[in-house]
């Protein structure tokens, strides 16, 4: 609980620091900030504090471990994003949006109740539909922005019917309510499969899900890299944990309503998102389009409909988020030396930039999914998770997206040996540093997995 | 202890490696390999030859919520092929100080991590551990071809890579079935998986998933189309690991997972297995008969080899699998020889076709002489190493099918032919332009090639010390699949 009110204190001190002059510090002051909230966090491992204000939120160890993940993504983030907080008038204001975000994606994993969990998905979108046009006179950011928004919007709708659907069968609000209402034979059902189905549309849409993704490779693509890389973590890590946290716990008891039709979406997303990744000449595209399909393999952890779900989840998130900072930190650099993110751009490049070349090499095997990098546990705890109740169809489709997903990982890799560069990349020290960290985080939870996989 | 020690050391020299420059890491890396064929030999010596279960066993939690141990140890096949890895390491690092290749030092690490993950593969008592180094011996190589092949690598090299990934998952979805098989606490360890009560029908449909895994890395027929492109590409350093040791790791895979697990899911398919290794010995042959590039043709020689081994593991009979075992060892000491007797040729020559060669023999008989001596080992002629494996060999593929035996001999006649005439074109003959070029062996070359040379002999005239260490492994393979030896 600490965490929330920090990083909201944190987000009002960027608003502050704006009026009292003081803006220039707010960018290290929140590096700090951020930090000290990772450590308290961690102290509150194992001393939660339960349902706090009126019920409506609750952090016991799942909620604190994804803060955690949060946090620690936040911080990689705003290491590797130091270029967009150097130039503009407008530290403050992007420091403080992205603050905001963080406290929404923090109560969409710690939430008790739904309308908190409405609450914080409202926090973090609005804040991500100005961050995606923050790049005034870029059309494209424009165009992201607004793409995103209306999707957004359109998404909330379906979110807010379902909550209402449910809220006329079951007249609470609170998912531990809820819980009892399904398991003690329902009355109303017709409302009910109407209200989670439509909740699993909403939620979809947020994961960006295929059937319900397009909006997600323009609004990857326009958008500011920086951004693009901050939706692709700590947005998809915050949504699929409150999609894990409504269904493994409200709607447990009534899998059979959502069960058949989120298996579907979650083998269609794997395989269409990573189809359509293995076409795609730009490295930035090709992550979005990555990026849908691991919102496949992470639905797995909500059909698991089990506490080692729960726990595959955190440490799948984890895993990828580290390897996609990492990634975005490099295409970055790149699109800074030439200009563009094809994969031409690309070429080459290993040879001169040992650095760039392994972090490459790293987190792209990790997000491939090969061992012995985190991403290979990452998937193989989810997909354990998923069998120890379910049959293995899922999870061969599952493994063929992963084989097909190696093609696309393995050619930014071949890419940058390929060719005759002499090119050196320009790094500066807090780059290097976030290379460096992603690289130590990848390779240490890939050897002791079990740092992460404690049970809670 | 010293199982750890052979794993881990190579990987702390490789990692040192990475951070060094200049000339230095040429004699490191051989000093470290030379320590670990210190290693692996104490290893031999040392090796209890009346215990049947895994030796130098290390067994410490690694993940505990998950039952998946750090659980190596050796027992006698483990044990001949980690011996077999640590002796031909330092051979291939000294063919690698022949040549220049450009960053050095990343090529020397690549390889003591390779030497790490193969190690690592053929110790491993965990099925998750396996997987684990099995995974990782494949990047290292990966590597190798892809920084310092031919012209057409990256192409050459994706394959490869996207061939036996694809294999590997299979074996990984396998293997998490039978882990959530096995009685809770669930565990990984392979003694749990041998004790495993499965159904017919299940062990079919297992050991197909598994079955590909490692035919594609041995590779049979029709697994095979990466093998002769990334053979022919990598730099010869990789062609070394690649058919002297990693081509291996597809057969201990079937003997130590495959066979021991699923044993009626092989009883029943093995005839499909079996003449497909067969088809792919026979194709090979042929094929190597076809070559106009010498390091093709010893490419294809190596496939047809490896399939024979593969016929004589799925014939599932003791003379079979034992002669698997010895031709694996046998094999790697030949495939190495032959690659490097080809690799001076080249680097002399500059050609690798056939046709351009010619004379030789007259200007450098020491290196003839080498070359023929290593061939016959490779057509396994008596009281060269190659032969007491080969005869095994067919002698289990015949107990299982007479006519598959005739087939099979057929690639020991077809072998004679195409070395035979390549070397007759190539080493024989008028003086040519490019005999005249060419120059006898140097000291540093017979330092690699003698050591080899008398290897072949040792284990042609004397195959009993390896005999012994890998009967009672057998043995226990069969204990452990209560199959009647046919």
């Amino acid at each position: 609980m600490k965490a929330l009110l920090l990083i909201s204190g944190l987000g009002i001190l960027g608003i502050v620091s704006e009026i009292l002059n003081f803006k220039k510090y707010i960018y290290k002051l929140t590096i700090v900030g951020l930090i000290l909230t990772l450590g308290i966090t961690f102290l509150e491992w194992d001393n939660p504090t339960p349902l706090q204000f009126s019920n409506m939120v609750n952090f016991d160890n799942l909620s604190i471990s994804f803060i955690a993940v949060l946090v620690l993504t936040a911080i990689l983030w705003f290491l590797s994003s130091a270029p967009i907080f150097d130039d503009s008038e407008h530290i403050a204001d992007k420091t403080t949006l992205i603050l905001f975000a963080l406290v929404g994606a923090v109560c969409m994993v710690s939430y008790n109740n739904v309308t908190m969990l409405f609450i914080g998905i409202e926090i973090l979108s609005i804040c991500m539909y100005v961050m995606a046009g923050s790049k005034k006179g870029d059309l494209a950011s424009n165009e992201s922005s607004m793409k995103y928004f209306l999707m957004g919007a359109f998404a909330t709708g379906f979110l807010l019917m379902g909550i209402a659907f449910i809220y006329g069968a079951t007249a609470t609000f609170d998912i531990a309510e809820i819980k009892m209402y399904m398991e003690n034979s329902p009355e109303h059902l017709e409302l009910v499969y109407t209200g989670i189905t439509l909740l699993v549309i909403g939620l979809s849409f947020k994961i960006s899900a295929v059937p319900f993704h397009f909006w997600a490779p323009d609004v990857y693509d326009g958008a500011p890299i920086q951004v693009t890389s901050l939706m692709s973590t700590i947005v998809k890590t915050a949504a699929i944990a409150a999609f894990y946290k409504l269904f493994t716990v409200s709607f447990a008891s009534q899998s059979i309503a959502w069960e058949c039709t989120l298996s579907y979406i979650a083998g269609i997303t794997i395989i269409l998102g990573n189809l359509i990744a293995v076409f795609q000449s730009s490295a930035k595209r090709m992550l979005a389009y990555s990026g849908i399909s691991h919102a496949g393999y992470l639905l797995l952890a909500i059909l698991a409909n089990n506490a080692s779900g729960g726990n595959a989840l955190v440490y799948y998130t984890l895993a990828y988020s580290v390897a996609t900072i990492a990634a975005f930190a490099i295409i970055t650099l790149v699109l800074n030396a030439k200009g563009d993110t094809n994969f031409s751009s690309f070429e080459g490049l290993g040879k001169k930039n040992p650095l760039l070349a392994l972090a490459t090499i790293i987190s792209m095997l990790s997000l491939a999914g090969i061992p012995p990098f985190a991403g290979f546990f990452g998937k193989y705890y989810l997909f354990t998770s998923y069998l120890e109740n379910h049959g293995i169809g899922l999870v061969v489709v599952a493994l063929i997206g992963s084989a097909i997903s190696i093609y696309y990982y393995f050619r930014l890799i071949v890419t940058m040996f390929k060719g005759e560069s002499e090119e050196v990349i320009p790094m500066n020290g807090t780059v290097k540093l976030v290379l460096i960290l992603c690289i130590l985080f990848t390779v240490a939870l890939g050897i002791f997995p079990d740092l992460m996989s404690g049970g809670w | 202890m010293i199982t750890t020690t052979l794993l881990f050391f190579p990987l702390v020299i490789g990692i040192l490696l990475f951070f060094l420059k200049g000339e230095n890491v040429k004699k490191i890396a051989l000093g470290a390999s030379l320590v670990q064929l210190v290693l692996g030999v104490t290893a031999f010596v040392q090796f209890d030859k009346k215990q049947v279960l895994a030796q130098y066993v290390t067994n410490i939690p690694w993940i505990k919520g998950m039952g998946i141990n750090f659980h190596v140890g050796m027992d006698g096949i483990s044990l001949i092929l980690v011996l077999l890895t640590t002796l031909l390491m330092p051979f291939i690092i000294m063919v690698a100080n022949r040549n220049t290749y450009k960053n050095p030092s990343t090529l020397y690490a690549l390889m003591m991590l390779m030497q790490f993950g193969l190690i690592g593969v053929f110790t491993s008592q965990d099925a998750f551990l396996f997987y684990i180094f099995w995974e990782i011996a494949l990047l290292p190589i990966y590597f190798i071809a892809l920084l310092w092949g031919g012209a057409d690598r990256i192409r050459i090299t994706f394959k490869f890579f996207i061939y036996t990934l694809a294999g590997s998952l299979l074996m990984l979805a396998a293997l998490i079935y039978l882990y959530l098989q096995t009685p809770l606490p669930h565990n990984f360890s392979l003694q749990a998986l041998y004790d495993l009560q499965l159904t017919e029908g299940t062990q079919n449909w297992v050991f197909w998933m598994l079955f590909f895994a490692f035919a594609i890395k041995m590779p049979i027929f029709p697994f095979h189309s990466w093998l002769a492109d990334t053979y022919t590409d990598a730099p010869t350093p990789g062609t070394m690991l690649l058919s002297g040791v990693m081509s291996k790791m597809g057969v201990y895979g079937a003997l130590k997972i495959l066979l021991p697990i699923v044993p009626m899911g092989v009883n029943d398919n093995a005839h499909i297995a079996i003449t497909l290794a067969v088809i792919g010995v026979i194709y090979a042959s042929l094929l190597a008969m076809f070559q106009k590039d010498y390091k093709r043709l010893i490419a294809y020689s190596s496939a047809a080899h490896v399939g024979l081994i593969a016929a004589g593991v799925f014939s599932m009979t003791y003379n079979g699998i034992s002669g698997a075992v010895v031709q694996m060892f046998a094999h790697g000491i030949s495939a190495v020889g032959l690659f490097y007797v080809v690799d001076i040729l080249v680097n002399r020559t500059n050609t690798r076709q056939l046709n351009e060669l010619g004379g030789i023999r007259s200007v450098a008989p020491v290196y003839a002489t080498s070359f023929m001596i290593i061939m016959m080992a490779s057509i396994a002629l008596p009281l060269t190493s190659g032969f007491i494996g080969e005869f095994l060999l067919l002698v289990g593929v015949y107990e299982y099918n007479g006519w598959l035996a005739g087939f099979a001999g057929l690639s020991t006649i077809l072998g004679a032919v195409y070395m035979l005439k390549s070397y007759q074109v190539s080493i024989l003959g008028d003086k040519s332009t490019v005999s005249d070029k060419f120059f006898d062996l140097v000291w540093q070359e017979k330092v690699i090639l003698f050591p080899l040379i008398v290897l072949i002999f040792v284990m042609g005239v004397y195959p009993k010390p390896l005999l012994d260490v890998i009967t009672p492994a057998v043995k226990n393979l069969f204990t452990i699949m209560e199959v009647t030896i046919k």
